[in-house]
Formats: structure tokens, C-alpha cells, sequence
């Protein structure tokens, strides 16, 4: 499923120049909780940061087996939990898409290099969005929820973290940037194809079906580490 | 990097010409040269920037002996007007960062996106001289000396600020006064003013901050300035005051009703300037740039500096105003502006005369289309947000001129006819500080429309 081929369909947005809300009423920074794996040999590859699905209550810890997974294929791996997640203290309701945005963004570029973002659920919704204001090294949306496709994240989660479902249902789909990343869309065995396929055809991204150990885990990187070792190789890896 | 690129072909031992291919060739390694080159490489461009001094950050940069920075340097825009809008500053950062805040942020601006190894340090751009096919062929030479080198380039981003050439008005009587006369730009720190007897002048946001060091430490401090200006503070309601404005503008209120507020505001917060000797201002709010200053307000309720109108003329060892006053000042501190100056470059290539460019949206010269300027503004708020727009639409038009020329071509139409257009918020007092000075909204609006016209099909 390579969506480079159908570039016709795909909704660029146009480039918007217009802060108004940033330069009115920013942002005020708020208490974020990461999680750092670094690899035992120095490298220049790329971090990968990933954002977890919001309703997730473990947030960015419960990415740790990702977190593993990155670090044993020689890349640094951060996971954060924007405001009201994880382990932060804070407000848990009332956040909004913007606020975690802006943590989501804040994490990125303390990065030492140009970060590939992963996000996984609605933390990939979180992802597309942040795409607009972070000209990542590539983006990865696992699972995606809250995206064309896949708007609808279950009316557990929904009934739990009803401000999230509002943004989620009712909020502007984010386009693909006009100067885009590589972009991968990436779902397991659960994960609807119909889905994946539209989500990827329409941010000209590619698409992969990644395998799942058991039901309801999370689904295995190394796909995804395999394309991003295509896209954004490391610079080390180039001269070995 | 501290030598010249080594690749690239010579086209003939007899010119020595370095044929970069489609490289583009980049000027200034300050806060717009390096936005250029982020954004130059992130469409696909190959770059060589060129800085002639031994580190980044051009202005902030306190280390170079151009650099306008002094002790105690803040910025006067906020955060999040200042910084790049797809590299915030961090959450550590105060509202209103120092000068050495600044230059860390450049830093990891140009680390976080590899950028030091596009940029040739110590290396200095002598001539830039069109060649056939909208080319370019750009002489550099190590700052240390040694042979000079030619290279030929697709095209060149001129980022070599304008903020460093000192505007020295000159007055009559000025040679035989006998005490010591800098300019702004030789202030460094507080240790200059020590004890002396000071005269600033000057009213713009150096001349403030200068005039308030003074008096902290000189041991008498006049300042003078030629006209009443709207002292802003930098805190209104609790909030920044650009963002205090800005949210008025979101919330669309009309320019006279945002007048209103904001005389209402200062008045009620800070009082009638004639109460601290300040003349009243002549203009209405907006139509200059705001003068950013707390504490200069602050020194005049204490007493610390006296306020004096215009410099008329000096005498032996005094300088006389316009009313007719005298002081008799040790030093005289001049933070008169700076004038744009492009030794590299003959002045038909930036239209206009030397010190006057004629340029589209401050950047292009129709005639030149492979030429552009990336931070010759003015901004009401902060730079470099605005300049990361203004080298996102280099980087699109230069490939728009590959990959749809037809867009391109309209925009360089577009550009001849909006030639002499100006972004102000509303019509600015006539001063020749003023050429290069841009409403933050109108000239984002402008940029915007300008590419979102080489965005979509072809
Ligand atoms: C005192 C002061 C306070 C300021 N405060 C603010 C503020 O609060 N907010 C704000 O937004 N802006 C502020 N500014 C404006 C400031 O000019 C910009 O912030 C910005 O730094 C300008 O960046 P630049 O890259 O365009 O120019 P510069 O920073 O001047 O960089 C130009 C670079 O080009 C290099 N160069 C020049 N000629 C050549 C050549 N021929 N060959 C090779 N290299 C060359 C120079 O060495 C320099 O490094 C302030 C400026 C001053 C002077």
C-alpha cells in the first residue's frame, strides 16, 4: 500500500502564517512527564519520540516496550505525557488540543536533533496536528483515532474523557503540511485496512500492517524501525 | 567548516570558478541566514552560507566586534512573537529572554537542525556578481586573509543584517567638544558610564535601555530625544504588552477602539507623561513603532535622569538643545540607529540606491529573480518569526521557478506591480527610521498570500 502514487487526492493545507492565538493568549506551560531510553552507543540517528494514545491510562509509560524497541535498533527513544497524563500533576479535564500540542512540540525540539514523531491511538491524532508547527524527520501514526478513517475512539473512552471526544469528533481534521515529511501509517491486526488505506492515500503517506503478539498489546516497531532506517538513515549507518 | 566547499567543479584553471550547480549561496550566518538555510535545505536546496565572523547568531553574538549587544540586553518583543513558529523557545524561557538567551536559542536551533555544517565561518563575501542565467557568482576570502575564491551559484539569500553600520548624525560644533562621543553600538556595559556625567540620545528602545543603565550608574544622566513617544511598558494588565495588543486584535476590536484602550490603559497605569518632564506625544498610538521601557519611567520618578529635548549644537566642552538649555556632559552615548550597507553588492541589484532598496515585500527585485534579502524589516513585534516566513517564500518561489514556472512568474508580476507597497498598520510618521518598518499583521498577511499563490497544482 504505497500512497506516493495518488498524490491527486491528497488535501495539502494551505500554509498558515496566522498565529493569532499563539501571540494573544500562548500557551502556559504546565508540568510534562518523559520517559528517555538512550541507546549504549553514541549515534546521530534521529530520536524518535513518541506520544501515546490519551486514553491510555499509563500514558507514556505505557509505551515502554517501544521505548526498548527503539533503543535496541541503535535510536534514541523519549515518550512524553502532555499535561493531565501519566504521572503529571495538574489538570486531568478541561485540557485543551492546543495545550497538548504545545507540549507534544516543547518535547520535540529539546531534542538534541530533528525528531521522528510517533504517535499512537490519539496521541497520532495529536501527532498530525503537531505537524504544523514541527518540521519532523518523519512522522508515524500507529492506530490512529481521531483521523479520517477512524474518528471514533469507543464510547468508553469517550464517556471517561468527554473534552477529548468533543476536539476528537468535532474538531478541523488536520491536512497534510504543504512541506511534508515522509509519512507512515502503520496499524495492527485489529486495526481496520479500510481505515489505514483512506489515511494514507489522503496524506499521501505510506501504509503497513504491522504484527501484533497478543490481542490488545501493543503492535510490534520493527517495521516501522526498518522504514525509518530507509527515510531517515543514520548518518553513522551511511558511512559503515 | 572554516575553509571554502571543496566540491564543485572548476570550469577552467583560467577563471578559477567554482561551479556550485544548483547550490544556493546564503549571506549572513545571523538569526535570517540561518532561518534560510533551515528552510533552503528542508526544500531540497543545497546551501553554502558564508559568516565572516568565527561563530553564529549575527546581532547576539556578543563575541563579535560588530555586534550591537550590551550588558543587560533583553529582548523587547515577547516570546512568542520573537521566536521561530516551528522552533518555539522552551517553557524555561522568561517572557523576555536576555541577549545570551537569544544566542543559546540559535544554537540549538542550528544544532537541532544540522545546520553548522552548511555554514563557512570566518569567511567573508566580497563581490556578488550576476552571470548569465539568472546565476551568481560570489567572491569570498577568509577573514584571516589569504587568496580569494570564486564560486557560481543558482542563487543568493542576502541575510547580512542591518543592524551594524552606525548612523552617526553629525552637529554642528561636534569637533571642537572636547568630551568623549560613542555610538550605542560601543556600549557594552555599565563600567563606560561610571561616575561620569552621561548624555544619551536617542529615544528608540537602545537609547532607553542605555538611558536607564545611566542612570544606575553615571554619576548625572540627561537624555534627550526629539520627540514624546508612547513609553510602553513591558507588562499591561498583567500580561506582556504586545500580547495584551495582539489580543485585542483577536478579538477585532477597530484601530480607534484599541487606540482608546490602550491610551486608557497607559494613563491609568503609568499617567500623563508631563508629569515626569516628558513631552506629550504629538502622534497617535500605532502610527510608530512602540518604545519598549519600564524602568525608564521608573528613573525619572527618582530623579535619576533628566529628559531634554533635541540636540541643537555643541560647544566646548556642552552640547545645547533646541530650548536653549545646556549641559555639560563627560560622554555622550548616541544610539542614533543603524544604516543598512551591501558593500558586496552594486546597487542596481537591489533596485533603489545603497541605503534605500527597492524591494517586494522588502525581499525581491523583480529584475533579479534568483536575488533575495531575508531580514530587511522593521517589525512592530519580533524578527525572527517573520523572517522564518520570508525564507519559506525564497525556498518555495526558487522551486516554483523549476517546478511551475507559471506560478512563479505571476508572484515576480505581482512583485514589480506591489513593488512600493508598505505594510504599516496604519499611515507611520515620515522618518527616515521608519523605511523598513512593518505591521506584523499586514506583513504576515501579505507573506501568506504570496505562498499560498505557489501552493497547489501547478
Ligand atoms: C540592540 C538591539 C536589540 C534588538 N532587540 C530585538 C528584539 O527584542 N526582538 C527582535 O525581534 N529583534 C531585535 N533586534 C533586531 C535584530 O536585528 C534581529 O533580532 C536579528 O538579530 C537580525 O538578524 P539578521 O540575521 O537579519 O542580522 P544579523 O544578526 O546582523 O546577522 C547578519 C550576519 O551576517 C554577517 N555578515 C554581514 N556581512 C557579511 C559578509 N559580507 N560576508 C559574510 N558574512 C557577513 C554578519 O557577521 C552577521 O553575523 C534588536 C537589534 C538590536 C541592535
Amino acid at each position: 500500500m504505497n500512497g506516493d502514487g495518488s498524490r491527486a487526492t491528497v488535501r495539502v493545507a494551505p500554509t498558515r502564517v496566522w498565529r493569532r492565538w499563539d501571540w494573544a493568549k500562548p500557551v502556559r506551560p504546565a508540568q510534562r512527564e518523559v520517559r528517555r531510553a538512550v541507546p549504549s552507543a553514541e549515534t546521530t540517528a534521529a530520536p524518535l519520540l513518541f506520544v501515546p494514545d490519551l486514553h491510555d491510562p499509563g500514558a507514556a509509560a505505557a509505551l515502554d516496550p517501544w521505548l526498548a524497541a527503539a533503543t535496541d535498533h541503535g535510536r534514541a527513544g523519549h515518550a512524553v505525557s502532555p499535561r493531565g497524563m501519566g504521572a503529571t500533576r495538574g489538570r486531568r479535564f478541561g485540557v485543551t488540543r492546543r495545550e497538548w500540542v504545545h507540549d507534544v512540540v516543547q518535547e520535540a525540539v529539546a531534542l538534541p536533533r530533528r525528531a521522528v514523531l510517533v504517535g499512537h491511538g490519539t496521541g497520532a491524532w495529536l501527532v498530525a496536528h503537531a505537524l504544523h508547527r514541527y518540521p519532523a524527520a518523519a512522522v508515524v501514526l500507529v492506530e490512529p483515532v481521531g483521523l479520517p478513517g477512524h474518528r471514533f475512539p469507543g464510547l468508553g473512552p469517550l464517556l471517561r474523557r468527554p473534552r477529548i471526544g468533543r476536539s476528537l469528533l468535532l474538531g478541523r481534521d488536520p491536512a497534510r503540511p504543504a512541506q511534508a515529511p515522509p509519512l507512515l501509517v502503520a496499524g495492527g491486526g485489529a486495526y481496520p485496512a479500510k481505515a489505514l488505506t483512506a489515511l494514507a492515500v489522503r496524506y499521501g503517506a505510506r501504509g503497513e500492517r504491522l504484527p501484533v503478539g497478543t490481542p490488545g498489546a501493543l503492535p510490534d516497531l520493527a517495521p516501522v524501525l526498518a522504514w525509518l532506517d530507509e527515510v531517515v538513515p543514520a548518518p553513522d549507518a551511511q558511512l559503515a | 567548516m572554516t575553509d571554502g566547499p571543496a566540491t564543485g567543479e572548476e570550469t577552467g584553471p583560467a577563471t578559477g570558478v567554482y561551479d556550485r550547480g544548483d547550490a544556493v549561496c546564503v549571506i549572513g550566518g545571523g538569526s535570517s541566514g540561518l532561518a534560510a538555510v533551515k528552510n533552503l535545505r528542508e526544500h531540497g536546496f543545497e546551501v553554502d552560507c558564508y559568516e565572516r565572523e568565527t561563530g553564529l547568531g549575527g546581532a547576539w553574538n556578543a563575541g563579535a566586534d560588530r555586534s550591537p549587544v550590551y550588558a543587560g540586553l533583553h529582548l523587547v518583543s515577547s516570546r512568542p512573537f520573537t521566536q521561530f513558529p516551528d522552533f518555539p523557545m522552551p517553557d524555561s524561557y522568561p517572557d523576555y529572554p536576555d541577549h545570551r538567551q537569544v544566542l543559546a536559542y540559535f544554537e540549538r536551533y542550528a544544532d537541532h537542525f544540522e545546520l553548522r555544517e552548511h555554514v563557512w565561518f570566518g569567511t567573508e563575501v566580497q563581490s556578488v556578481a550576476a552571470t548569465g542565467g539568472d546565476r551568481w557568482e560570489v567572491t569570498v576570502r577568509g577573514t584571516g586573509g589569504g587568496p580569494t575564491r570564486t564560486l557560481r551559484y543558482a542563487a543568493v539569500v542576502v541575510a547580512n543584517g542591518h543592524l551594524w553600520h552606525p548612523h552617526r548624525p553629525e552637529y554642528p560644533g561636534q569637533e571642537d567638544f572636547g568630551g568623549q562621543i560613542i555610538h550605542s553600538s560601543a556600549y557594552k556595559d555599565p563600567s563606560q558610564l561610571r561616575g561620569k556625567r552621561v548624555l544619551v540620545v536617542g529615544g528608540g528602545n537602545s537609547g532607553c535601555d542605555i538611558a536607564v543603565a545611566a542612570a544606575q550608574s553615571a554619576d548625572t544622566t540627561w537624555h534627550s530625544t526629539r520627540r514624546g513617544d508612547w513609553l510602553t511598558p513591558k507588562y499591561l494588565l498583567g500580561r506582556p504588552a504586545d500580547q495584551l495588543d495582539d489580543l485585542t486584535r483577536a478579538l477585532r476590536l477597530p484601530l480607534w477602539a484599541r487606540r482608546l484602550l490602550y491610551r486608557t490603559v497607559l494613563r491609568l497605569t503609568v499617567g500623563r507623561p508631563a508629569r515626569f518632564g516628558l513631552r506629550r506625544p504629538e502622534h497617535k498610538p500605532f502610527t510608530a513603532h512602540p518604545v519598549v521601557t519600564s524602568q525608564l519611567i521608573y528613573h525619572l520618578g527618582h530623579g535619576d535622569l533628566t529628559p531634554k529635548p533635541d540636540v541643537a549644537e555643541f560647544q566646548p566642552g556642552r552640547v545645547v538643545f533646541t530650548d536653549g538649555s545646556s549641559v555639560d556632559p563627560q560622554l555622550v552615548v548616541m544610539a542614533t540607529g543603524y544604516r543598512p550597507r551591501f558593500d558586496f553588492l552594486a546597487d542596481e541589484y537591489l533596485g533603489g540606491d545603497g541605503e534605500r532598496p527597492r524591494l517586494f515585500l522588502h525581499m525581491l527585485n523583480p529584475a533579479y529573480p534568483t536575488l533575495s534579502v531575508a531580514g530587511l524589516i522593521d517589525p512592530d513585534s519580533g524578527q525572527f518569526g517573520l523572517v522564518h516566513w520570508q525564507t519559506v517564500l525564497i525556498a518555495r518561489l526558487l522551486r516554483a521557478r523549476v517546478e511551475a514556472p507559471s506560478r512563479a512568474a505571476t508572484l515576480y508580476r505581482r512583485a514589480e506591480r506591489d513593488i512600493d507597497r508598505r505594510y504599516l498598520q496604519t499611515r507611520m510618521l515620515a522618518s527616515g527610521r521608519h523605511r523598513y518598518d512593518v505591521g506584523h499583521h499586514r506583513y504576515l498577511a501579505a507573506l501568506g498570500q504570496a505562498l499560498s499563490g505557489l501552493e497547489g497544482a501547478k
